[in-house]
C-alpha cells in the first residue's frame, strides 16, 4: 500500500476517505439512533435522480446530487414527522420515482455516460482535487451544525414526545436532521456509491453503538470503523484490481459478521 | 381543595386521530393544586392520549386546554413528563446522567449545554429516586424499575409545578412498584401528580382522586371507584377488577342500593 502513495489518485483517495469515513460517522450514527435506515435508504437512491438532472443539464454530479437529495430530504421531513412508525410507504415511493427520474434524464441526453456507474457503485480512486474540497467543507458544516445542536439532536433522538414538552419544536429540527443525513450521504456517494452508501450508514455506527455510552462517542468510533474499512478495501482494491466501493462493503461486512457472531456466542 | 388553584382545566373536549372515531369525546376536567389523580380505563380508552392532549402534544378537535393557568404550549416546559416506557431504547448510547440532563434542556435556546447548576439540580433528582449511583451507566444496563427511575428522576429534574405520568410501574416488580408509589406519595407533597396506571393498586396507595378513561372521563374526587363509574368505563362486570387482593377497599360500598347494583350486574 505504501508505495501506492506516490499515485497522486492515492493520496486523493486517502483524503476522500477521510472525509467519508467523519461524515459516515456522524451521520450514520444519527440515522442508526433515530432508525432512519430506510429513510436514509431512499435519500442515497433518490440522488440518483439528481444526477441525471446535471447530466441533462451539463453541470457538476456532485451538486446535481446534493440538491436533489436535500430537496427530497424536505419532502421526506414533511411526509414523514407526524408518522415516523408509518412513513416507509412514501420513502419506498420516493426512492424509485428518484431513481425513475434519473434514468429518464440520462436517456434523453446525447452520448454513453459509463461514469455514471462509478456513482452508483463508487469512485473513490478517480476523486478530483476539486471533488476533495467540496467534500472537506461538505463534511465540516455537518460536524459544525451537528456540534451545535448536538443536544437537541440528543433529546430528539432518545425520546421526541420528551422533547417536545422541553419546548424542542419537532419539524425544523425532524427536518435540520434529514438535511444532514442527505448531505452525508451524497459525501460517501464518492467511495461506495449511492447503491451501497447504505452500508457505510449502518455497518460502523452498528459496531460502535454496542460499547458506546454517548452519541459523540459513538460517532467518533464509527469514524474509525469507517476509515478502517475503507482503508482496507482500498488495499484489497488496489492489489487485486477489484472496484473499491464494493471492496470497502465487504470489508465492513465481515466485521459485522464476524463480531455479531462472537457477540451471540459470547450472550448465548 | 375546592378553593385550591386548578392546575389543569379541560372543558369539552373532543380529540380523533386523522378523522377516525372519537378517541376523546365530551371531556371535562378540573385537577387541582396538590391533587394526585390517578386515571384507569382499558386499553385504548384514551388514557395516554388525554395525557398527549394536557401536555398540548396532541390539539383537540374541540373544547378547550388549559394548563397551569395558560396554553399548553407556553406551560408545557413547567410539566415533568414520564412518557411511557417502551423499551424501544434499550440499545441507546446515552448514559443515566444524561439522560436525566434532559429534563434540564430547553429547546427554546439558541444553544443548550448543561450548566453547573443543571448538573446539580440533575444529581439531586437522581439522589431522590436512589440511582445516583448508577449515573454513568448506559440506560440499555438498567433493570426495568431502575429505568422507571431514570424516567421519573428525568421529569423531576424540570423542576415541575406538575407532573404527568403513563404507567410508571407497568411490567415492574410488587417491591418495586411500592417503592414508585412511596416515592410519587412524597412527591406529591409539593407537586400535583397525574397518574395513568393499569394498577388498580395505585389508586389506594397514593390517589386522592380517581378518573376513569373510556373515549368518556368519569371522575370522583375521592380515591374510590363507584360501580357506576366501573360500570361505565370499562363496561362490564367490576367483578374481576376488585378481586386483586387489594389492601382498602377500592369499589365504594354506598350507604344503601349496593346490595341493588351487584343485581343489577348478575
Amino acid at each position: 500500500m505504501l508505495e501506492a502513495l506516490q499515485f497522486s489518485f492515492m493520496r486523493n483517495a486517502l483524503l476522500a476517505g477521510f472525509w467519508v469515513s467523519l461524515a459516515c460517522g456522524i451521520i450514520g450514527t444519527l440515522v442508526v439512533a433515530n432508525r432512519l435506515v430506510f429513510l436514509a435508504g431512499g435519500i442515497a437512491h433518490s440522488a440518483y435522480g439528481g444526477i441525471g438532472l446535471a447530466v441533462f443539464l451539463g453541470f457538476s454530479p456532485f451538486f446535481g446530487a446534493l440538491g436533489f437529495s436535500l430537496a427530497m430530504a424536505v419532502l421526506l421531513a414533511a411526509l414523514t414527522v407526524n408518522s415516523r412508525h408509518r412513513s416507509d410507504t412514501a420513502v419506498g415511493v420516493l426512492w424509485a420515482v428518484g431513481m425513475a427520474l434519473g434514468v429518464l434524464f440520462v436517456d434523453l441526453s446525447p452520448g454513453y455516460r459509463a461514469d455514471l456507474m462509478s456513482l452508483l457503485f463508487g469512485s473513490i480512486l478517480t476523486v478530483s482535487s476539486r471533488e476533495l474540497w467540496m467534500m472537506a467543507f461538505t463534511t465540516l458544516l455537518i460536524a459544525a451544525a451537528v456540534g451545535l445542536k448536538y443536544r437537541d439532536l440528543l433529546v430528539l433522538s432518545y425520546d421526541p414526545e420528551f422533547a417536545a414538552t422541553r419546548g424542542v419544536r419537532i419539524s425544523p429540527l425532524y427536518t435540520l436532521l434529514l438535511l444532514l443525513v442527505a448531505a452525508g450521504t451524497v459525501v460517501a456517494i464518492h467511495a461506495v456509491g449511492l447503491i451501497l452508501v447504505i452500508a457505510l450508514l449502518t455497518i460502523p455506527p452498528s459496531l460502535a453503538e454496542r460499547s458506546c455510552r454517548s452519541l459523540a462517542s459513538m460517532m467518533a468510533v464509527s469514524s474509525a470503523w469507517s476509515a478502517l474499512f475503507i482503508f482496507l478495501g482500498l488495499d484489497l482494491s488496489y492489489r487485486y484490481n477489484l472496484t473499491s466501493g464494493a471492496a470497502i462493503i465487504l470489508v465492513g461486512a465481515l466485521f459485522f459478521f464476524l463480531l455479531t457472531i462472537r457477540k451471540s456466542r459470547r450472550t448465548a | 381543595m375546592e378553593n385550591r388553584e386548578i392546575d389543569i382545566e379541560l372543558r369539552n373536549v373532543r380529540f380523533a386521530y386523522n378523522g377516525s372515531e372519537s378517541v376523546l369525546e365530551g371531556v371535562s376536567l378540573a385537577v387541582r393544586q396538590g391533587e394526585f389523580l390517578a386515571v384507569i380505563g382499558p386499553n385504548g380508552g384514551g388514557k395516554s392520549t388525554l395525557l398527549r392532549v394536557i401536555l398540548g402534544l396532541l390539539e383537540p378537535q374541540e373544547g378547550t386546554v388549559r394548563l397551569l393557568g395558560r396554553s399548553p404550549r407556553e406551560s408545557v416546559q413547567r410539566v415533568g413528563y414520564v412518557p411511557q416506557e417502551t423499551g424501544r431504547n434499550r440499545e441507546f448510547p446515552v448514559s443515566v446522567e444524561d439522560v436525566v440532563l434532559m429534563g434540564r434542556f430547553s429547546g427554546t435556546a439558541a444553544r443548550w449545554t448543561p450548566t453547573a447548576e443543571d448538573r446539580r439540580v440533575a444529581e439531586e433528582s437522581m439522589e431522590r429516586l436512589g440511582i445516583l449511583d448508577l449515573r454513568r451507566k448506559r440506560v440499555g444496563e438498567l433493570s426495568q424499575g431502575q429505568r422507571q427511575r431514570v424516567a421519573i428522576a428525568r421529569a423531576l429534574a424540570v423542576r415541575p409545578a406538575l407532573m404527568l405520568l403513563d404507567e410508571p410501574t407497568a411490567s415492574v416488580d410488587v417491591q418495586t412498584q411500592a417503592a414508585l408509589y412511596e416515592i410519587l406519595r412524597e412527591l406529591n407533597r409539593t407537586l400535583t401528580i397525574v397518574m395513568v396506571s393499569h394498577d388498580l393498586t395505585a389508586i389506594a396507595s397514593c390517589a386522592t382522586s380517581v378518573a376513569c378513561v373510556n373515549r368518556r372521563l368519569f371522575y370522583h374526587d375521592r380515591a374510590e371507584l363507584t360501580g357506576e363509574m366501573v360500570q361505565a368505563a370499562y363496561g362490564s362486570c367490576p367483578v374481576e377488577l376488585i378481586a386483586h387482593g387489594i389492601p382498602h377497599r377500592v369499589l365504594h360500598r354506598h350507604e344503601n342500593g349496593g346490595e341493588k347494583e351487584g343485581e343489577d350486574h348478575a
